[in-house]
């Protein structure tokens, strides 16, 4: 019985050892397609494979597959390293700029909120001053009469002067869109190492390419501390005059 | 005396022409950039109130534009733009600018502005 094992298990591992043979045969032939011939197959009744004389030879493929798989290794190692950090790279230009994004949007919707207090309060004002109009028009006060009126295109000018939010907020709008374009445009190039159409298919589609001319906007532009800002320009004009 | 306004938002133009009108300036014309207010600009122009952030061509590169035309030499510019970093003030300034407004702006400060220009003419 024990003859029976023996014969079945040397029989069991000369397959195994065929396959595997076979394997590595096809392997190293994509590794190393330059890989030097192997000697003649010996004589067999069934002609083996040949890598099967090279491991009885010791052949120079099996020799290099080790160092070549450790190479192969090596360089995906790279690759891999080089992907994360580019990944984390692009995670955190696109988390910054969607931040950038978002708080200029914010300063648009407290601007927008800002403006419209002032506006509805110097409209308050301007209403008061019609009701006082009125008032003293009925009693026949011809003084005081022309002194709210002025005082009525004050405030109405007034109003006017509180619209200059649209300018601003328009370049904080265009600032955010220019943001957004931007990071459209080297998403599609990402996505173009993977899918060479998806240009192609962005721009067939329906979706506006955004792409806002620099020069119309000014990234900073805000509505907040417009006396400091002043100043900063009135002590820079006065040094070059003097100068 | 006769202003060119300067502005590629319609909102800032008109405020700006109604605050010149309310201080007595009602000779006005307007141009949307800076590419359209060289071609409007003439020797008849006394004034030009300008923005920097326009399509076509910017505030600065109109001041620079002018300075180069012999009636637009010494022609007052004053600049009103939301810019009001240090580095672009002086850039303005060395284009050729002769006083400079931060948006958003008053009455009072346009008209301080332009008689500081129109009493002491530009250098």
């Amino acid at each position: 019985m024990s003859r029976d094992i023996s014969h079945e298990a040397l029989y069991d591992t000369a397959a195994t050892l065929r396959l595997v043979d076979a394997e590595l045969g096809a392997l190293a032939g994509r590794i190393a397609p330059a890989a030097p011939t192997h000697a003649p197959v010996a004589v067999s009744p069934t002609p083996a494979p040949r890598g099967v004389e090279s491991v009885r030879a010791g052949g120079p493929v099996l020799a290099v597959l080790p160092n070549l798989l450790e190479q192969a290794m090596h360089e995906v190692s790279q690759m891999l390293l080089s992907l994360r950090e580019g990944r984390e790279n692009i995670r955190q230009a696109t988390m910054e700029r969607l931040s950038s994004t978002h708080a200029k949007l914010d300063e648009v919707k407290g601007a927008t909120a800002t403006a419209a207090t002032d506006i509805l309060d110097a409209l308050d004002r301007s209403t008061a001053l019609v009701d006082e109009l009125d008032a003293v028009e009925a009693a026949g006060d011809t003084v005081r009469g022309p002194e709210l009126r002025n005082q009525l295109r004050d405030e109405l000018f007034t109003v006017m002067g509180h619209m200059q939010f649209q300018d601003i907020t328009s370049q904080q709008i265009l600032s955010a869109q220019s943001l957004l374009g931007d990071m459209e445009a080297r998403l599609v190039q990402i996505a173009e190492l993977f899918d060479l159409e998806v240009g192609q298919r962005r721009d067939d589609s329906a979706a506006p390419n955004i792409h806002v001319d620099p020069r119309r906007f000014d990234p900073n532009a805000t509505l907040d501390d417009a006396s400091s800002r002043q100043a900063l320009a009135d002590a820079l004009v006065r040094r070059t005059a003097a100068g | 005396m006769k202003f060119l306004v300067v502005d590629d938002s319609a909102t800032m133009r008109r405020i700006v022409v109604n605050s010149l009108q309310r201080i007595g300036y009602a000779d006005i014309v307007e141009a949307e950039d800076g590419l359209d207010a060289l071609n409007k600009y003439d020797a008849s122009i006394g004034f030009v109130v300008t923005d920097w952030n326009m399509p076509n061509m910017t505030g600065t590169e109109l001041v620079q534009a002018l300075r180069q035309r012999d009636d637009g030499r010494t022609v007052p510019v004053l600049m009103v733009t939301a810019r009001s970093v240090r580095e672009d003030i002086i850039t303005a300034l060395e284009a050729g600018v002769n006083n400079y407004i931060v948006k958003p702006f008053t009455p009072q400060v346009l008209k301080e502005k332009i008689d500081s220009l129109i009493v002491a003419p530009a250098a």
